[in-house]
């Protein structure tokens, strides 16, 4: 029976070979989005569930306990640990305490910026469950020189010999000894780290047994499952024997509390730690997502099963004469359906393959299809047949209660099942989808090509940022200045306190004549090279310069909004004197103003701003004159090492930076033009069923219509307009949603783009577009049909 | 083997029925070869259909061997009609996407017969109707005498007790049409009850009774 149904499903596959095409093709592509994000959610939900009785460790957390702007702080100082479980022994087991940091590693010849290098207590190993491949769990940490680095690390310094017993160096002073590799691997943690030290190094230092100095996190494992609630409630006790004169003298009191291990990563009420989070919304609105995308596709296969399987009703009245019963024929259909919904499913796990990749490199994860799990497989199994019953039942019930008598009387033409409005707004309201989504594309583009043509008032070009982030390189910035100026290839260079786009720091400043009165600017550090290397325009007054030494003291310059905020001209401006409270004692003179530029983002307007020079560098700027670029970066990375001796040369050109500002903006782009993609293979889908299903049933009428003269123009006119309303209601209801949600998008940006018309009318176009031809090609199929053989009776 | 009492068929258009068959009384006997002959629109193939448990009456009582037919529900409809009755059509009505082999096949599948008996039941039949040759031939294959042949090896396959047979030979020329009549008379020979519908004078002699229909009512 099975194979004889099986043999039916192929058969009738080959024989509808486009419609099977688009049916299984449609199938697939909701399934493959269905994986991908199920891979994703079943990665994001993985967190920290691999560790040995995850329920009983918690990580504690001290609770501002401001009711205004409440929030919680991850990081606690070192005492915390040995006093909570000095003072509650029922109830903690253990502590541990974890401490992020970073440095400069040096191994023979190979040497990296590290981000991940983190010290631990030397129970580490024993509380948390990261697998060890080499070392073992009690003894890795147990010296204050102790390193333990992850398999990847270890490879990227040794290759595939045993890294254990090496020594590495770090920050160029402190040696450590490599005790063992961890794997991280597949496993997800909020700490995430690369190397290990051990926490004995760092307490050594007298900060380190200071109350207020809070550096780490410190984690509890709980006796028992009650604990949570009782340490919840002994905890303002424990605050006010530690704090209790403390927090009188400040007046001001500090809370608090534990969390789950499993709660931390989507924990954001958590403003300050350095743990790995995750964000729970999304994982919500992608689940819907998910579900939706499933759904719509079932449903649409279903309505183009129905209506290929119109013409197979003759099939299901001759099996009911030949002895079959209602459910021999569900079955049948039922288990064609899963004959698609496997065959999709091969497919779309082919099409993940593919996908993966750049999923993994958009979202910066590394997920993978586990093909060896067990349980993964069977779920597939079941999924496959979910499926195949959602997306087969209805066809199959609806051909299981034809009448054979009528069916054989004339051809399969009677076939009919209720009104199809809920297919009808079914298409409309993938089509308003669609709509949204293609709006929302070209309105996020425009605004993206806006932002990057906009004239920020300075030159983002050809210019490579280094970061001042050691002393050496610090202290022999002037040196590097001087050798890179005698090269061909550079025009400038310059050192600041934050690059345009970068940081800018809030200082409070004192006006002379303004009294006592503090006015709040943004500040800008920098060397006399600043304002030419980025070619900001002086417009009242002159620029900083060597020639006079008094500028690196005395002098200053403002902004355009600065001098306009200060009610003063440009003109009027210059000569000024004003106190940079926060750092200085003396006043400066504005000696210039220049011209507005954009030193934060586009999303921003631009406030007041303050330049002065001061030896307070975190980036240095080489500004290049375009000509052999690769030989200049060379060159520079040459006198890099010449005044930065045994630091990695790491660079990064301005124009890329600063577009990374506009990272989230970017990423949406990315999504609405692959979702709008999505949503209109689905809406067409959806229409062709809708389409092919009332061909099928007009087909009696097309062919009267015909013999009575009507010409092949007018019936795709006919079939073609009932569709087409669909897709104007479609818009009508899209575009007020998407002019709400795009303005709430740019209203984000300070200097943005108008919603046009000419957006709406475009994805009105292009819908329109698409959905005639979807039904042009049905329309025109239907109306060429010879009418003999539609209206012909046996 | 068949009684029908006072049975009436008719469709309801809002306040308007319109009658296809009208007070029909008609007994059956096993063994007999029965035309039923009408012009067109007379209720024929209503009155088949009827008698094949493929179409209920409006009204009335429908004995089959002595078992009330029209109290049954579905379900029962299909299993006795599984077991007991073998239909032929005009246009043959063979799946198109199953061979010979399989088209025979489909029947035995429904009742559920074991795989290797199936497969001797249908060897069978296609030796006994010639048809080996043509075994994985689809339909579309295969004139119309051909089709016909098959489709009534399919209808006998189960060894129904009754045949029904919808103007079996109106697709079909006339040697090709005296094939296919010669085959029921031999399966009546064999102890089949056939029941046919037939516009032609000739087809009709070859049963031992005709029934005439006109405009829903039994011609006396």
């Amino acid at each position: 029976m099975f194979l004889n149904y099986l043999k039916i499903a192929l058969r009738n596959l080959a024989k509808n070979k486009l419609y099977s095409f688009i049916n299984i093709s449609g199938l697939a592509f909701g399934i493959t989005c269905f994986l991908l994000i199920s891979i994703y959610l079943n990665n994001e939900l993985s967190y920290d569930n691999f560790h040995n009785e995850p329920e009983k460790i918690f990580r504690i957390l001290r609770d501002n306990e401001d009711p205004d702007n409440h929030y919680l702080i991850g990081y606690t100082s070192g005492p915390y640990a040995n006093a909570l479980k000095n003072d509650y022994p029922s109830y903690i087991q253990s502590v541990t305490r974890v401490m992020a940091n970073d440095g400069v590693v040096d191994y023979k010849d190979k040497t990296f910026r590290e981000e991940r290098f983190f010290f631990a207590d030397s129970n580490f190993f024993e509380f948390f469950n990261f697998p060890l491949l080499i070392g073992d769990k009690k003894s890795v940490l147990t010296d204050a020189n102790n390193v333990i680095i992850s398999k990847e690390t270890a490879k990227k310094y040794f290759g595939d010999a045993n890294p254990v017993g090496e020594v590495i160096t770090v920050d160029k002073e402190m040696q450590f000894k490599i005790t063992g590799v961890f794997d991280n691997n597949n496993l997800n943690s909020h700490l995430k780290f690369d190397f290990l030290g051990s926490l004995l190094l760092i307490e050594k230092y007298r900060w380190f047994s200071g109350w207020w100095n809070n550096a780490l996190s410190t984690y509890i494992k709980v006796s028992n499952l009650n604990a949570e609630q009782k340490l919840k409630e002994l905890f303002p006790g424990f605050m006010d024997k530690y704090f209790g004169e403390d927090f009188k003298r400040i007046g001001n009191k500090i809370g608090l509390t534990i969390e789950p291990l499993e709660d931390i990563y989507f924990n954001n009420q958590t403003q300050f730690d350095f743990a790995d989070h995750g964000n729970k919304t999304s994982v919500y609105i992608f689940s819907v997502i998910a579900f939706f995308i499933l759904f719509i596709a079932c449903i649409n296969f279903m309505n183009l099963s129905i209506a290929v399987s119109a013409g197979r009703s003759k099939e299901v009245g001759l099996r009911k004469v030949i002895g079959a019963e209602k459910k021999n024929i569900a079955y049948q259909f039922i288990g064609e359906a899963i004959v698609y919904s496997s065959i999709a499913f091969v497919i779309s796990i082919l099409l993940l393959e593919i996908i993966l990749p750049y999923f993994n490199s958009f979202i910066g994860k590394t997920l993978f299809i586990n093909y060896g799990n067990i349980g993964l497989a069977l779920a597939s199994l079941i999924f496959i047949i979910i499926v195949g019953i959602t997306a087969g039942g209805y066809p199959a019930f609806v051909l299981s209660t034809v009448q054979p008598a009528k069916i054989l009387k004339d051809d399969g033409a009677s076939f009919k099942s209720g009104k199809s409005i809920l297919r009808r707004i079914l298409v409309v309201t993938q089509f308003a989808i669609s709509i949204i989504l293609i709006i929302g594309t070209i309105l996020i583009t425009k605004q993206m090509n806006y932002l990057s043509d906009a004239n920020l008032g300075f030159n983002k070009e050809q210019v490579v940022l280094l970061n001042v982030d050691n002393g050496t390189f610090r202290k022999n910035i002037p040196r590097f200045k001087e050798i890179l100026e005698r090269e061909s290839g550079v025009k400038s260079v310059t050192a600041m306190s934050g690059e345009p786009g970068g940081f800018h720091d809030n200082y409070a400043f004192k006006i002379e004549d303004k009294g006592e009165e503090y006015v709040r600017m943004r500040i800008l550090l920098c060397d006399e090279d600043y304002l030419k290397t980025f070619g900001i325009k002086v417009i009242e007054g002159r620029d900083f310069s060597e020639d006079f030494v008094t500028d690196q003291s005395e002098a200053m310059i403002l902004n355009e909004t600065a001098v306009k905020s200060l009610g003063w001209t440009p003109q009027t401006a210059v000569g000024k004197l004003i106190l940079i409270n926060f750092i200085e004692t003396t006043y400066r003179r504005v000696i210039g103003v220049v011209e507005d530029y954009n030193f934060t983002s586009l999303k921003n307007k631009i406030e007041p701003l303050a330049i002065a020079v001061r030896g307070d560098f975190r980036k240095a700027a080489v500004k290049l004159n375009g000509d052999d670029v690769k030989g200049t970066l060379k060159t520079i990375e040459k006198a890099y090492a010449s005044v930065s001796p045994g630091y990695p040369f790491e660079y990064e050109f301005l124009d890329e930076s600063f577009d990374k500002l506009y990272k989230s903006e970017h990423d949406a782009q990315i999504l609405f033009r692959n979702f709008s993609v999505t949503a209109i293979l689905i809406a067409c889908l959806g229409l062709l069923g809708l389409v092919m299903y009332s061909a099928e049933l007009k087909r009696k009428e097309i062919g009267i219509r015909k013999v009575l003269g009507a010409s092949v123009a007018g019936i795709v006119a006919l079939i073609t307009k009932e569709f087409l309303i669909l897709v104007v209601i479609a818009n009508f209801i899209a575009w007020p949603i998407s002019y709400y949600f795009m303005n709430e998008w740019l209203s984000d940006f300070a200097y943005k783009i108008n919603i046009g018309l000419e957006s709406f009318l475009i994805s009105a176009l292009i819908a329109f577009a698409i959905a005639v031809i979807t039904i042009g090609f049905q329309a025109i199929k239907a109306a060429l049909a010879n009418p003999v053989k539609s209206i012909k009776y046996e | 083997m068949i009684k029908l009492v006072n049975l009436d068929k008719y469709y309801k258009n809002k306040f308007i029925k319109t009658y296809v068959l009208r007070n029909i009384n008609l007994e059956i006997n096993e063994g007999e070869f029965v035309s039923i002959m009408g012009p067109s629109g007379s209720g024929k193939s209503t009155l088949l259909h009827i008698l094949g448990m493929l179409d209920s009456p409006s009204e009335g009582e429908y004995y089959f061997f002595n078992e009330p037919v029209h109290k049954m529900s579905e379900r029962q409809h299909s299993e006795l009609h599984k077991n007991h009755i073998g239909f032929v059509f005009q246009s043959y009505h063979l799946i198109d996407e199953l061979t010979v082999f399989e088209n025979l096949e489909t029947p035995l599948l429904y009742q559920k017969v074991k795989s290797s008996e199936r497969k001797a039941m249908v060897a069978d039949m296609l030796d006994r109707f010639k048809m080996v040759a043509k075994k994985d031939l689809f339909p579309n294959q295969l004139s119309g005498g051909q089709q016909q042949l098959v489709a009534i090896a399919r209808a006998i396959i189960s060894n129904p007790k009754i045949i029904l047979a919808d103007e079996p030979t109106g697709n079909l020329h006339t040697n090709q049409g005296k094939e296919i009549m010669d085959t029921l008379k031999k399966l009546n020979d064999e102890g089949k009850t056939i029941i046919q519908v037939t516009h032609s004078e000739e087809n009709a002699k070859y049963g031992n009774r005709i029934i005439n229909l006109m405009d829903g009512w039994i011609e006396k």
